[in-house]
């Protein structure tokens, strides 16, 4: 890592070459000035002081040269890792509240949230950084930082004020309650993404500190405090030191997720299976309208199924439903909700060869408003739009439409198909590419989700043709529910903390925070904050007033005009 | 030996000054010219072989003559003796010429030796032809003033008056050239200077024969080199510091170019003016400025 001293040598020596050079070709002449510059009797050229006019401009190449090592300098400590505990993390350091759903699971007082509050308020190291909720914003559909002063000031007092006497008025975490209550009720607890710490280095934070339960990748750029995530798990032995009053135990641990959606063949109904630990309490499931309105569903029309793992749900049809796992000992309950698929999938057929692939794969039924389109396809034009008709009569192509289109080809040159149209999925049974995507003119045909194939002739010969159809059409089937906001959101519905319905482009989505937020993830991976930024504005504008001074000086002594060198 | 105005070089230790070859010049002249002036006359003190003229200074009264012009009869003395006379005066002494030495802080650059052995010079071979001098030395004032009266040389004098001269003070030419024209009646002017004076202008001098000699040294023989600069002015002792590349060059150039150009306007209007150098023969300007006095 550079200090100042190494870059400055570095600069100062073209400028020691210079002055080298200056006092081996410059002369002092005694002469008039009328035949060298007209107006220099009118400059201000004593200005300057006799013996440093003669090398004005190398003083300001080596004021140059100072202020480029100290960027310099500046830059490259930006680009180290400062160690935990430098003078730095009292200078300007911030301090993030983690505020995703995870925060918010275990019981009242242990919970994740609790303990960071606490943290931040007995952290003396903290004391001087400026604290933030880190939180997903439903309006703007994305995590957002949100200073925590405005928030606890709205009683007039500064939060680490209310934090603190609350703890010290019987010493429990309970106190803490009043802070999770306004954060609680000020946030959507859901996923949040991390990268929007890069904001905080952008501002000018030169130390980051994000207390969370736990954090699954290994943070550079940053600190991580873990207060343990709800079931328990291990915590940063900096905060071990902290605080070792509580343990996974004591803070319940309650959590569940679903495992598997699907539909039964075999009873030809749908199960719904969750993964749950710690204590069951009553579990709750009603039918969920596009408006977000849920409604009991008749107790005929689904049963619940103890095991292991946890509880599973036989629901009889399809449709969107909201399931709430009730927590045990007052912990904020599990609610997710999804879409049970049809058995069916409405579609249509243009083209001979699409038609066939209809009539084989049962669960595809002849419908004028198609959720699948299949379509035989020209291979002069690979990128043509879908077709708007079918040849038994109209039909009406939805903006939710996917679309399937077989190009028949007469050899099998290659196996796999142009990644660009299939959407980079792999396409086996004697598929191949077609045309480069360059080649195609319509934005129709490789719009997301549509699947565009190439049989030869060994691909048509395959016996297995069907299954290669249907995998890659129930492939292409929406997911139950989404655990990140989907393209095209235009608007959530919430459901309960951490689960909304989407609005989307396609229909109603449902969408549940990731399983992240229930279970401890595995850690891997790294999370780089970038350094923070020199002053580049600083140093930009302390060299421009060096250009300018050295362009002033030089025209104030030479009495030309800067445009005449 | 050589001798100044036929006289013995026994002053020729004090008249160091003056060119060694102005002499010879001076003598080559005479012989060369046809409109040289009577020897007799230029040699005689006698006032009576002064040009008849219309100054003043009256020379005789005698009779009048047929040839002469009516308006000159003295009618007091037809009064008193009922004859016609006529005045004779001498005729005015603007033959002259008025020198002005430019000895200001720049000709140092010049070279003050050169500069005063120019001027003490053209001093000399005026004088030497039997005109008067006005001879000045000026900054940005009159420094110090030499009348020389016609009717011959006088080397000792003009050594003397250049011997303790050096460059200094600023150059106004201007104010010279009017402090001269007020205080001469000479028509000529002969005027020594590197004209480093932004405020000059030759065809503005207030004499109806100017002769201009531009002392001038190149910027070049001092060696500026290639690199930067710094250049002291010798008269405001400003300092100018630059890069002496080939626009600094050219422009340099333009501006001598302008300079010499306002010299070469001077010269068709009908004035004199050479260019010397320093350490240069100066044998060509002397004798270009004998002919040249007498065109």
């Amino acid at each position: 890592m550079p200090s100042f001293f190494e870059p400055l040598l570095l600069l100062l020596a073209p400028v020691a070459a210079l002055l080298f050079l200056n006092l081996r070709l410059s002369r002092r002449l005694v002469y008039p000035h009328e035949l060298l510059a007209e107006e220099v009797r009118k400059t201000a050229a004593t200005m300057f002081f006799r013996a440093i006019r003669a090398y004005y401009d190398l003083l300001f190449d080596m004021g140059i040269a100072v202020v480029a090592a100290l960027a310099i300098a500046a830059w490259a400590a930006s680009q180290g890792d400062v160690p935990p505990g430098s003078a730095a993390r009292k200078s300007n350091a911030a301090v993030v509240i983690d505020c995703s759903r995870s925060m918010f699971m275990g019981r009242p007082g242990s919970r994740p949230l609790d303990l960071a509050l606490k943290f931040l308020s007995s952290d003396q190291e903290l004391a001087q950084a400026k604290a933030f909720a880190l939180a997903f914003d439903p309006s703007s559909l994305k995590s957002r930082l949100t200073p925590l002063y405005p928030i606890f000031g709205r009683e007039k007092r500064g939060h680490r004020d209310i934090v603190v006497d609350n703890i010290a008025a019987d010493g429990t975490f309970a106190d803490t309650s009043v802070a999770s209550a306004l954060l609680r009720a000020e946030f959507d607890f859901f996923a949040v993404d991390y990268s929007v710490m890069d904001e905080l280095r952008r501002k000018g934070f030169d130390r980051i500190t994000l207390i969370t339960d736990f954090f699954p990748e290994r943070p550079v750029g940053f600190e991580v405090v873990e207060v343990g995530f709800a079931d328990g798990t291990p915590r940063t032995a900096e905060y071990e030191a902290a605080e070792a009053t509580t343990s996974g135990a004591e803070r319940g641990g309650f959590s569940a997720y679903p495992t598997s959606i699907r539909l039964d063949g075999a009873s030809g109904t749908f199960l719904v299976a969750f993964a749950e630990s710690g204590p069951r309490d009553g579990l709750e499931i009603g039918a969920l309208r596009e408006d977000g309105t849920t409604f009991p569903l008749p107790v005929e029309r689904f049963r619940i199924e103890e095991r292991a793992v946890g509880r599973a749900i036989r629901i009889a049809s399809d449709g969107l439903y909201l399931v709430r796992l009730r927590a045990p000992q007052g912990e904020e309950d599990a609610v997710f909700a999804f879409r049970l698929p049809s058995g069916t999938i409405h579609a249509a057929a243009n083209g001979p060869f699409s038609a066939r692939v209809l009539d084989a794969l049962p669960y595809l039924e002849r419908s004028t408003r198609p959720e699948l389109l299949l379509a035989d396809g020209d291979l002069a034009q690979p990128g043509t739009p879908a077709p708007r008709s079918t040849p038994g009569g109209a039909m009406t192509i939805r903006g939710a439409t996917r679309l399937v289109r077989t190009h028949i080809v007469e050899s099998d040159e290659r196996e796999l198909l142009s990644a660009a149209f299939s959407g980079a999925r792999l396409i086996v049974g004697g598929a191949r590419g077609g045309a480069q995507p360059s080649q195609a003119p319509h934005r129709d045909a490789t719009r997301r989700g549509d699947i565009e194939c190439l049989l030869g002739p060994a691909a048509r010969a395959n016996e297995d043709l069907a299954l290669f159809y249907d995998g890659i059409i129930t492939s292409t089937a929406e997911m139950p529910f989404a655990t990140a906001v989907p393209e095209g959101t235009r608007h959530l519905i919430p459901l309960a903390p951490g689960t909304y319905l989407a609005e989307t482009p396609r229909g109603m989505v449902p969408l549940n925070a990731p399983p992240r937020e229930f279970f401890v993830p595995s850690r891997e991976g790294v999370m780089r904050l970038p350094p923070q930024p020199p002053g580049r504005m600083l140093y930009a504008t302390l060299l421009a007033l060096l250009f300018a001074g050295k362009l002033l000086a030089w025209r104030l002594s030479s009495g030309k005009s800067l445009v005449s060198r | 030996m050589t001798s100044y105005g036929g006289k013995t070089a026994r002053h020729a230790g004090a008249c160091a000054l003056i060119d060694p070859e102005a002499a010879s010049l001076i003598r080559a002249f005479r012989r060369r010219t046809p409109r040289r002036p009577p020897l007799a006359a230029e040699v005689s003190r006698d006032p009576m072989f002064r040009r008849t003229g219309s100054s003043f200074d009256l020379k005789n009264i005698r009779e009048y003559q047929f040839s002469d012009d009516p308006r000159r009869i003295d009618w007091k003395l037809e009064g008193r003796t009922g004859r016609l006379y006529v005045k004779e005066y001498y005729d005015e002494e603007r033959e002259g010429a008025a020198l002005l030495v430019d000895l200001s802080g720049s000709l140092g650059v010049f070279g003050a030796l050169d500069a005063r052995r120019v001027g003490a010079t053209l001093a000399y071979l005026i004088s030497a032809l039997g005109l008067s001098v006005s001879l000045a030395v000026f900054d940005t004032a009159t420094r110090r003033r030499l009348a020389l009266r016609r009717g011959g040389a006088v080397p000792s004098a003009i050594a003397t008056f250049f011997s303790d001269l050096a460059p200094e003070g600023r150059t106004d030419i201007r104010a010279a050239l009017a402090e001269a024209r007020a205080a001469s009646r000479h028509r000529r002017l002969v005027l020594v200077s590197d004209f480093f004076d932004r405020g000059f202008q030759p065809a503005l001098s207030p004499f109806s024969r100017n002769f201009f000699v531009w002392l001038y040294r190149p910027l070049e023989d001092l060696g500026p080199g290639n690199g930067e600069i710094e250049v002291e002015d010798p008269e405001t002792m400003s300092r100018l510091h630059l890069p002496w590349d080939e626009a600094a060059k050219a422009a340099y150039r333009r501006r001598e170019a302008e300079l010499a150009a306002r010299f070469r306007d001077a010269e068709r209007a009908g004035a004199f003016y050479a260019r010397v150098q320093p350490e240069t023969p100066k044998r060509g300007l002397y004798w270009s400025f004998l002919e040249a006095l007498y065109a």
